[in-house]
């Protein structure tokens, strides 16, 4: 189960740093904003993604229960909000990718495979595999760089998960730069003394 | 040598004597330029409608001087007529004390009397007022007073002393009597005092018990609601006010039922704080503010008061033994006994810690467990969908998944 959810992460990454060999991943070059359906065997997740250049969030909401991820790359560092509390934990993303090791592309194998078009976006199908074999899956990108579907597969222990990504109602313009920021009145996330560090601050 | 200066000085002292001709040993009057000024302004204010100002001023230019003053009966009548239009827009006002002034100084006697009753009516629970009401007609009954305000008597009319409201006055201190009687019977009250009890002994000393605090909180909220006054330190003033209806009548009988009832009640009140009430500190302290309304002789109030504190103490070990740290602290502060009040909190302190302790290292550990997962931005990712997945599949089955397609088809086509 680990796999496939790694598989998404480096997915993610990797259009984030587009590094891989074979083929690249193109990042975005437009802001917008979607909701974005996660199906698995487990269920079925909606949340909501907001998107601009080296910026990014997305929120989750699950038994009423939310949870914010802030993600800017222009600054090296993230927030996970938690607006119930309304609090939040600082990620030192340069810090996370130095701890993390080599970069994600390294161990992924990206080639083109199809032009199609997803949820009504003209989009470049994209095959991607684990070079050890144990996950891989599709990811279709539009013209201005924006994931709207994945679709992955992980094996594991002789378990095989899928789970598939799709952005729906996606809104391609630029979006409202606040929702990018810490947003006022929130207080960190109490740090435990030498616990500092590990991706944190 | 001829001394020169001794001539110069009997001449200006001779004109200073001239010139201050109401300075003489045995008056201590005004003088005549005195009130010749107060007339002069008050003239003026008048010319100009400033009937208060030429009112006050009017009855400066009435003042006793060592001589006949003869700008008395014309200032004394003028301000009669200024009265009767000032102190009535007073009353409107509801300035009681102003109109009653006005119409006193203005010699208007009898509706000044009225307006004094108004004002005693107003406080029937005051003996200041009872006693300013008693002077004032005592007063009136006087030689004295006719004789000194002969000439306002002459310009308003003849006077007598309402003999009604001589009789309401006279009455003030029985009634006065019976109410804080009545009314302290209530502020010392029983269900009040078990309540309070009970809260007390209800508080818990736990810090991590949330439930055992919301308790706690919200029984001590509904008590504040049900009394939101101290009704032990509204009896202490009842009592203190009886003790001064006491003081102030003039009727023995009165007086000694004040004297036994006040004494009485406040035996009472000591020995039920102490042996009904007891459970809550607070109550002790107030058996001890009872005891020194006694006032009794310097020793043996501070025996009773020891008494009290002894109490305090015995309860407060009582309290600690049970491991009731809050509550042993208020029983030791009453007892006076600062050192084992401070234990008693070093204790609570203590055991707080300890209650809180095994969530504080829980936290941490839970808090090393994110922060080393969270690390890694990609990680967050995942496992965030990983864990909102996991509480998903509790709410959703299989059958909602939309994608139809197995997990082996896509791997035929990854070639995987």
């Amino acid at each position: 189960m680990v796999r496939i959810f790694r598989a998404l992460a480096i997915a993610f990454t990797t259009l984030a740093a587009p590094m891989a060999r074979g083929a690249t991943l193109p990042a975005p070059t437009v802001e917008y904003s979607a909701d974005r359906v996660i199906e698995s065997e487990m269920g079925n997740f909606e949340g909501k993604v907001y998107s601009a250049k080296d910026k990014e969030r997305i929120e989750m909401a699950m038994k009423g229960m939310s949870t914010v991820t802030i993600t800017r790359r222009d600054k090296q560092l993230g927030w996970m909000l938690m607006p119930s509390h309304r609090m939040y934990q600082t990620l030192d993303l340069a810090r996370a990718q130095k701890q993390s090791g080599g970069a994600p592309g390294d161990e992924v194998q990206i080639d083109i495979v199809a032009q199609e078009t997803v949820e009504g976006f003209a989009s470049t199908k994209y095959k991607m595999l684990m070079k050890d074999g144990s996950a891989g899956g599709f990811i279709w990108i539009t013209e201005q760089g924006i994931a709207v579907k994945m679709d992955m597969l992980s094996k594991s222990e002789g378990k095989k998960t899928r789970i598939t990504m799709t952005l729906k109602n996606l809104k391609i313009g630029p979006r409202d730069a606040s929702v990018f920021e810490l947003p006022s009145g929130y207080s960190p996330m109490p740090s435990m003394a030498g616990m500092n560090g590990f991706g944190t601050r | 040598m001829k001394n020169i200066a001794n001539p110069f000085l009997i001449v200006a002292a001779l004109l200073a004597a001239l010139m201050h001709p109401s300075a003489q040993a045995d008056c201590a009057g005004g003088s005549l330029i005195d009130v010749k000024k107060s007339y002069a302004s008050a003239k003026s204010f008048d010319a100009q409608g400033k009937q208060l100002e030429a009112f006050n001023a009017y009855l400066g230019a009435q003042e006793y001087i060592c001589e006949t003053n003869p700008y008395e009966v014309e200032a004394a009548t003028r301000a009669a007529a200024l009265a009767l239009k000032l102190a009535p827009a007073e009353a409107q006002r509801g300035n009681l004390d102003d109109a009653f002034r006005i119409y006193e100084h203005g010699g208007h006697y009898a509706k000044a009397d009225e307006v004094l009753m108004m004002l005693i009516r107003a406080a029937p629970d005051s003996p200041p007022a009872f006693e300013k009401a008693r002077s004032h007609f005592e007063n009136r009954a006087t030689p004295a007073f006719k004789a000194n305000d002969a000439v306002r008597l002459k310009i308003t009319g003849a006077y007598q002393v309402n003999v009604k409201h001589v009789a309401d006055v006279q009455a003030m201190p029985a009634a006065g009597v019976a109410r804080a009687l009545k009314r302290e019977a209530v502020e010392f009250n029983d269900a009040y005092l078990r309540e309070t009890v009970q809260v007390i002994q209800n508080r818990t000393d736990s810090v991590t018990d949330m439930a055992a605090t919301q308790r706690s909180m919200s029984t001590f909220a509904a008590y504040k609601q049900k009394w939101p006054d101290d009704l032990l330190k509204q009896s202490r003033a009842t009592l203190g006010t009886l003790r001064q209806w006491g003081s102030v009548t003039q009727e023995a009988a009165l007086r000694n039922t004040v004297e036994q009832e006040y004494a009485r009640r406040l035996e009472h009140h000591i020995d039920a704080l102490m042996k009904l009430y007891g459970g809550a500190p607070d109550l002790l302290e107030n058996a001890i503010d009872y005891v020194h309304m006694l006032q009794l002789d310097a020793g043996v109030s501070k025996a009773r008061v020891l008494k009290i504190r002894a109490l305090a103490l015995k309860l407060g070990d009582e309290a600690q033994a049970k491991r009731r740290f809050i509550l042993a602290a208020d029983y030791f502060d009453v007892a006076g006994d600062d050192a084992k009040r401070q234990a008693a909190r070093d204790q609570l302190n203590k055991s707080a810690m300890a209650q809180v302790q095994p969530a504080l290292d829980a936290m941490q550990k839970q808090a090393a467990q994110i922060q080393a997962q969270y690390s890694d931005p990609a990680k967050v990712q995942a496992l965030r969908e990983q864990a909102e997945a996991m509480h998903k599949s509790f709410e959703q089955t299989r059958a909602q998944q939309k994608d139809s397609r197995s997990a082996a088809a896509l791997e035929a086509e990854l070639g995987l």
